[in-house]
């Protein structure tokens, strides 16, 4: 066999997941990168149409343009978008300056210039003719709609203009407000959907319209009118918005239509959905940070070296500010704000990239749905237990000697946007590390940039993949 | 209809597995074997052949990831065919180009035929991969697994033909270095 052989047939036994993704699973970029990428340019939510161009180009499930629903004079803010989710080419914009221009008034969007119908992946010959069937069906369907489908507050239109199309929206509704299905259909899921991304609940009711059009409720709470095998009618009743798990005024409301798309690819679309609604999170933590941020904290020990301070605008930008603090044995360790204890006792960080090497004691306090502050390195005789309301500058361990930097005191870091919930703080989040430059000659009264080198947990070779 | 579904339904032998099977993934399998041999009505050949051997298989296997045991099985049928095709002469095509694009990736010495260093070169492979970030990854697959076209790369993912290309190349490099530091 030929040199070049052998990779290839070994490259055909790969891993099965790899084979998954790159043939069936859309091509996005995956949440992390997401987050990463909000973190690092602002939040912005006119990748919205972004995610909608490469959805339109993805092979598993026909996806080509998307038709965004947006606000209207009712008052709701769908994605809260400031008017920043502008078509890209290839996709249909029903954003609100061309809200009043779409079907109901006569502008079909199949005529539009900017759109662009791909049939793609395996959808040909009989298959793309019942797409193109249902979907006309659809837009026979969509044209009719009122305005106080589904929900009394929101007036939209959705019809499709090709195979994959779907529209997706989040409205500020508030808690209660009745949600109802769009057209006649069945059930074909209705239940709590793993949202692993969220901190909250993400009930989801999935609707079959026709062959090949469906239509997604998610954000709805527990008491969901309907189940699976029901049949609904248009305007019928099927649950009720949520409360934002932000407990911001108003609720999480999405809906999607998806033409063609089995259980599982709808599942997958609304996660699609889901991460645009926590594009809004995002923002709205982005504003928690900026309150946090003007707050007059209080330092983590009494007595901080030279040169500390809280860096709070890298909670802006998804970094963290982290820093070790040398302090003597038995130091008082505050909290720096007033929170909630969501972390305290042993913690291996091997996993975590920390670039430390072994674990320790850690206490992490939530001070508010966006904002951690996080202490590592804690001595055993930790004053605080998961759950407690702290008031800032409450003491809540000491310090020891940190067996990473071969010298007494502890880390001290803060965390801001990106992160969900605590959980995340310990599996997803990739900080920069900062480490000792020389380990031996650590004992140090100040802080300085001279103390520390910052560096990429990632190793060399990482760095050259990525 | 779910995955482990499809599955219970090959286990049971009943035979609406083929066909769930085939709803979902017939159009996968399709666009694989169709990359490898260009033709139509061979490649949905090679596609019933494979839910007939997956139909055959199933039980005692048990596919982790339903996709791609189908779509592996179609592959390798697809590429036995195309070779039978081209015995005697150079291919051409995809599949030829994929293999001159992997050339002198790993060392002469490396041989694939033992198993240990097969295995050995596969989680070298699998750990590349696992690695690489997701956009690369599905490069990389689409093109050395499904031997996709690059045009078609970057129509799925959203990137001119060049930037395909020239992230392909980066990548292979980056295997190639990979594979050197690991004795490949």
């Amino acid at each position: 066999m030929k040199k070049e052989n052998k990779l290839f047939e070994v490259i055909n036994d790969i891993d099965g997941k790899y084979i998954h993704e790159a043939g069936y699973e859309k091509v996005e970029e995956s949440y992390a990168e997401e987050m990463q990428s909000v973190g690092r340019s602002k939040i912005r939510f006119a990748p919205a149409a972004r995610i909608a161009a490469c959805l339109a180009l993805v092979g598993a499930v026909a996806v080509p343009a998307v038709i965004f629903a947006s606000g209207n004079s009712l008052g709701m803010t769908p994605y809260q978008s400031g008017g920043d989710n502008a078509a890209v080419e290839g996709t249909v914009d029903f954003s609100e300056e061309n809200a009043a221009s779409a079907p109901a008034e006569g502008n079909n969007p199949t005529d539009s210039d900017d759109e662009k119908t791909v049939y793609i992946g395996p959808y040909s010959g009989a298959v793309k003719e019942e797409i193109e069937a249902g979907i006309e069906e659809w837009n026979n369907m969509a044209k009719d709609y009122p305005a106080d489908v589904p929900t009394s507050e929101i007036n939209f239109v959705f019809p499709l203009s090709g195979a994959g199309n779907f529209n997706t929206m989040f409205a500020s509704v508030p808690e209660g407000t009745e949600v109802r299905a769009v057209a006649d259909g069945r059930v074909i899921f209705a239940g709590e959907y793993p949202a692993e991304k969220l901190d909250a609940k993400a009930n989801i009711i999935l609707i079959e319209h026709n062959s090949c059009v469906y239509t997604g409720y998610l954000w709805l709470d527990d008491d969901m009118k309907v189940e699976a095998g029901d049949d609904v009618v248009r305007g019928q009743a099927i649950g009720s918005a949520l409360r934002s798990p932000l407990e911001r005024e108003g609720v999480g409301f999405a809906l999607g239509v998806y033409s063609h798309a089995p259980e599982n690819d709808l599942c997958d679309c609304l996660m699609r959905v889901e991460v645009l609604i926590c594009r809004t999170y995002l923002e709205l933590r982005e504003e928690l940070v900026r309150e946090w941020s003007k707050k007059d904290l209080v330092t983590p020990v009494e007595n901080v070296p030279d040169g500390f301070e809280f860096k709070t605008e890298l909670l802006l930008t998804g970094g963290n500010s982290r820093i070790f603090i040398p302090a003597e044995k038995g130091t008082e360790i505050r909290t720096v704000d007033d929170g909630e204890v969501v972390y305290a006792g042993f913690y291996n960080v091997e996993h975590e990239d920390w670039s430390y090497p072994s674990g320790g004691n850690l206490i992490a306090v939530k001070h508010n749905d966006a904002v951690y502050s996080v202490y590592y390195g804690v001595s055993n005789d930790i004053k605080v237990k998961i759950g407690d309301t702290l008031t800032a500058g409450q003491v809540i361990g000491y310090s020891d000697i940190n067996a990473d930097f071969y010298e007494t005191g502890f880390v001290f870091m803060l965390k801001g946007v990106g992160e969900y919930t605590y959980q995340y703080v310990f599996t997803d989040y990739k900080p920069e590390v900062a480490t000792m430059l020389d380990d031996t000659e650590g004992q140090t009264d100040t802080l300085s940039e001279d103390n520390f080198v910052t560096a990429s947990e990632k190793t060399e070779e990482e760095q050259e993949l990525s | 209809m779910e995955d482990t579904e499809i599955i219970r339904l090959f286990q049971q032998r009943d035979q609406q597995a083929i066909e769930e099977a085939s709803k979902k993934y017939g159009g996968l399998c399709n666009a694989v074997t169709k990359n490898i041999l260009h033709n139509s009505q061979d490649a949905e050949e090679c596609v019933n052949e494979a839910l007939w051997r997956a139909w055959e298989s199933i039980p005692p296997q048990k596919p982790e990831v339903l996709s791609a045991f189908l779509a592996k099985i179609a592959k390798n049928i697809a590429l036995n065919r195309y070779k039978a095709d081209h015995r005697e002469k150079r291919g051409g095509g995809e599949p030829q180009a994929v293999l001159d694009e992997l050339e002198n990736l790993i060392s002469e010495g490396t041989s694939v035929e033992e198993e240990t260093e097969r295995r050995e070169l596969l989680e070298a492979v699998n750990g590349f991969l696992k690695k690489l970030p997701r956009k690369k990854r599905i490069m990389f697959v689409r093109r050395y697994w499904y031997c996709d076209r690059i045009t078609d790369i970057g129509a799925r993912v959203g990137v001119s033909e060049n930037n395909v290309s020239v992230t392909l190349n980066r990548t292979r490099e980056a295997l190639k270095k990979y594979l050197q530091k690991r004795g490949f």
